[in-house]
């Protein structure tokens, strides 16, 4: 995962657009994304 | 873009323990239905070290039993990391992952004093009088509707 600043997280708290949800468990889903 | 990974419940339970369950055994971090089909799990890694979880178990709010809820629970951030924001990332995780996946229409907890500002500063409304739950201090009731 790319590291981010302490600023940089306060600013992404206001824009659902930069952060995406990775599926990762093991059984049934592993690596794939759901959105 | 940050990465919020969903995962098995056993991958969020030694924080969950650390931050909420700490002065009870390791056995107490694990909710009933941590496996079920409809409840998910949570975090937010930085550097591979992770930083905060939550997870969400489908339960209805009984304020509002009209719409699909989901509790959210075990929500837990490294102490030497809060005000970081990684709480407030793995909890727009939560909110996208019910708003892409569900169809639920409140997300609901049960928040402990201290946490209320946080729940406030991320759109939840705290009701109602303060409870004691044992072993776990003084809550309010939270929702946040989607």
């Amino acid at each position: 995962m790319k590291s981010i600043t302490v600023q940089e997280l306060h600013k992404l708290m206001n824009n659902n657009e930069q952060i995406t949800l990775v599926d990762v468990r093991e059984k049934g889903g592993a690596g794939h994304g759901f959105n | 873009m940050v990465k919020i990974e969903q995962v098995s419940a056993d991958i969020v339970r030694p924080l969950r323990h650390k931050v909420l369950r700490s002065n009870l055994p390791f056995e107490a971090s694990i909710m009933l239905s941590d496996d079920f089909s409809d409840s998910a799990h949570f975090l937010v890694k930085k550097d591979g070290i992770i930083k905060s979880v939550a997870s969400i178990y489908k339960e209805p709010f009984e304020k509002m039993p009209t719409y699909k809820g989901y509790r959210l629970r075990g929500m837990a951030t490294e102490p030497s990391e809060k005000g970081k924001g990684f709480g407030s990332l793995v909890l727009k995780g939560v909110v996208q992952y019910l708003k892409n996946n569900t169809g639920a229409k409140i997300l609901w907890c049960n928040a402990r004093v201290v946490a209320f500002g946080f729940y406030e500063k991320m759109g939840f409304k705290i009701m109602g009088d303060v409870f004691e739950i044992p072993n776990l201090g003084a809550h309010k009731t939270g929702y946040f509707k989607l």
